[in-house]
């Protein structure tokens, strides 16, 4: 049986060791204990919960989702109960799981994401913290902090200042630039980048000639967008010294291999769980058994193979300077 | 009890215009613990490693044979979905996850039931008839269709029943809406159980808001949405309460009629 485990933040003395890096994304698989009915989920490497704000949030009005080809939108408008209801009513679960669960935090203002981090540094059961800069479908904050470098910085670092847990930032694929805003956060002290968040996209009701989605738009997940998020991941790879973990349309052992072989050092199951909710478990047996069929006793033997330039980071961290000539010669964005 | 399991079609049967019975075998536990109002969530893509639809579509059960484990899943042709499910063939096999979300509730001393139903509406209800029968209930079920062919052909419904239909051309029963029919029977009925689209339901509320009698039926009803995961994590189903937004595949499909704001 080859050893799956690895450390998403090998930057951070408090580490994030996984054990196997099939996590579930945010907004998909709920606070976990909704599927543990029906699954194992301890055997996921990690859990990220539903995004969470300061206070609690209604959400946008119906109709929230659209189905699209092998895709879907959502706009959901970040419902849920707020920090301080989800660390009372779930962190004392959380505290006896095996797998890692890390909180999807989002907010309106920097000091929202500070007020957030310090009281999840308290909180028992946590394993780390996942930013959410780039959340399409709220009106004030979320995704506009990730498309700008230094607002994406300011959220990173005011996080980074509230708390000593492993620090992910999620990044926004709606932008010029995902490697710029990669860099800024990775300097502000993410431990690990997470990407991509949902493309905004439409449909329209030609009947009634209204969008379907009330807030117009949405963010699109699924099968159709992992082209795209593939690329990004490759992009990041080669770009930063620390893990990327890679997020869209990922469905299948094959779907995460190519991530792997972009660069990535884990991946989050999202969308695919709403249709199959073993996806992640099938993920993870089907990665097993490939390992196990090709002969290699560890993932690190294909992660970012597939790329043209030097190695993206494994396990050991170069230092600063490393970082920076790394970063000259990688960009590819041309 | 919840689970995802491959569920072998025995027979599709027509069952009017645009519509199909499908008879499929239920794991035992699904088949017997299964309450009307529960939904099945299926995968309407051609296989397990194609996700085009993507979505699962909830439906209800129509009828369910504890002796057999077999199930009766009615299916209206509204979509790609539900496209892909008329067409399946007996030796075919759907994904299934089920059973999912809350039932009706019928309370010991509600002895005369009132149901309404709207198109596929009628699937829960039918199955809420086959649970209060045996208990001794008497059941009054009022149908509505746009036409007469689009009615469930009478060989699905318990016989022990008394069916009024009505279409909204009059080509069949009553000429207008199922609503229609109600006034006679609320003073008549224990409570009132109803499935169907969303203006249905609003007609039902004026209808029971307008009643002058000595009691007014407590009134729940199953809500069609379209659904993302069924599990309750994706909040895509949601409808407002009086208690904020509820997610229809967890807190639903079935509310007290009174919980909601709409």
């Amino acid at each position: 049986m080859v050893n799956l485990a690895t450390d998403l933040a090998p930057r951070n003395p408090r580490e994030l060791v996984v054990a196997n890096p099939i996590l579930v994304a945010s907004g998909t698989f709920g606070y976990g204990i909704e599927y543990a009915r029906i699954m194992g989920i301890q055997r996921l490497g990690g859990i990220v919960s539903k995004g969470t704000t300061l206070r609690p949030r209604k959400g946008n009005p119906m109709p929230r989702i659209a189905e699209t080809h092998a895709g879907m939108l959502n706009s959901i408008g970040l419902q849920n109960p707020g920090i301080h209801e989800t660390i009372r009513k779930y962190a004392p679960i959380w505290e006896r799981w095996q797998t890692k669960v890390l909180v999807n935090i989002s907010g309106e203002h920097v000091n929202d994401y500070a007020e957030m981090a310090r009281l999840l540094d308290e909180a028992p059961g946590i394993a780390g913290i996942e930013v959410n800069i780039s959340c399409p479908n709220v009106d004030v904050g979320g995704m506009q902090f990730g498309v700008d470098c230094v607002m994406a910085g300011e959220v990173t670092a005011a996080v980074r200042a509230n708390t000593t847990l492993p620090v992910l930032v999620k990044l926004s694929p709606n932008v010029t630039d995902i490697v710029a805003i990669a860099e800024s956060v990775v300097g502000a002290g993410a431990d690990a980048i997470t990407l991509i968040n949902t493309l905004k996209g439409m449909r329209i009701d030609t009947k009634r000639r209204r969008p379907i989605l009330t807030t117009g738009g949405g963010g699109l997940s699924g099968p159709a967008v992992k082209p795209i998020a593939l690329w990004m991941t490759a992009q990041v790879a080669q770009s930063v010294a620390v893990p990327v973990i890679g997020i869209g349309g990922i469905a299948t052992t094959e779907d995460a291999l190519e991530f792997f072989m972009a660069g990535a050092t884990a991946v989050q199951v999202g969308t695919a769980s709403f249709v199959n909710p073993h996806a992640a478990l099938d993920v993870l047996d089907g990665l097993a058994a490939w390992l196990d069929a090709e002969g290699l006793d560890s993932l690190n033997e294909i992660i970012g193979v597939a790329l043209p330039g030097p190695m993206p980071l494994r396990t050991t961290a170069p230092n600063a300077a490393d970082e920076a000539d790394l970063v000259a010669m990688l960009r590819t964005d041309d | 009890m919840t689970q995802i399991f491959t569920a072998p079609i025995i027979e599709n049967e027509p069952a009017g215009s645009g519509s199909v019975v499908l008879r499929v075998r239920l794991p035992h536990n699904v088949a017997t613990q299964t309450r009307a109002g529960q939904f099945v969530h299926i995968r309407t893509a051609e296989s397990a490693d194609q996700w085009d639809p993507l979505l699962r579509r909830p439906m209800s059960l129509l009828r369910v044979d504890p002796a057999t484990d077999e199930g009766l899943i009615l299916v209206q042709n509204v979509g790609r979905g539900s496209a892909w499910l008329l067409g399946r063939k007996p030796g075919e096999t759907l994904d299934l996850l089920a059973p999912l979300g809350s039932a009706f509730t019928v309370a010991g001393n509600q002895r005369h039931l009132l149901m309404v139903a709207g198109g596929v509406g009628i699937a829960p209800l039918v199955m809420l008839a086959d649970e209060e029968l045996p208990k001794g209930a008497e059941i009054v079920l009022l149908i509505g269709t746009q036409t007469a062919e689009k009615h469930l052909p009478l060989h699905y419904l318990p016989e022990q029943i008394e069916v009024i239909r009505a279409t909204d051309d009059g080509t069949l029963g009553h000429h207008g809406f199922v609503t229609d029919l109600m006034p006679e029977y609320l003073d008549w009925a224990d409570g009132i159980f109803a499935c169907g689209p969303n203006p249905m339901f609003r007609s039902l509320r004026a209808k029971v808001q307008q009643h002058r009698g000595v009691r007014t039926p407590p009134v729940q009803i199953c809500i069609e949405q379209q659904m993302g995961c069924g599990m309750g994590v994706c909040l895509g189903c949601v409808v407002e309460t009086k208690h904020g937004y509820e997610r229809t595949c967890t807190e639903g499909p079935v509310f007290a009629m009174e919980a909601l704001t709409w």
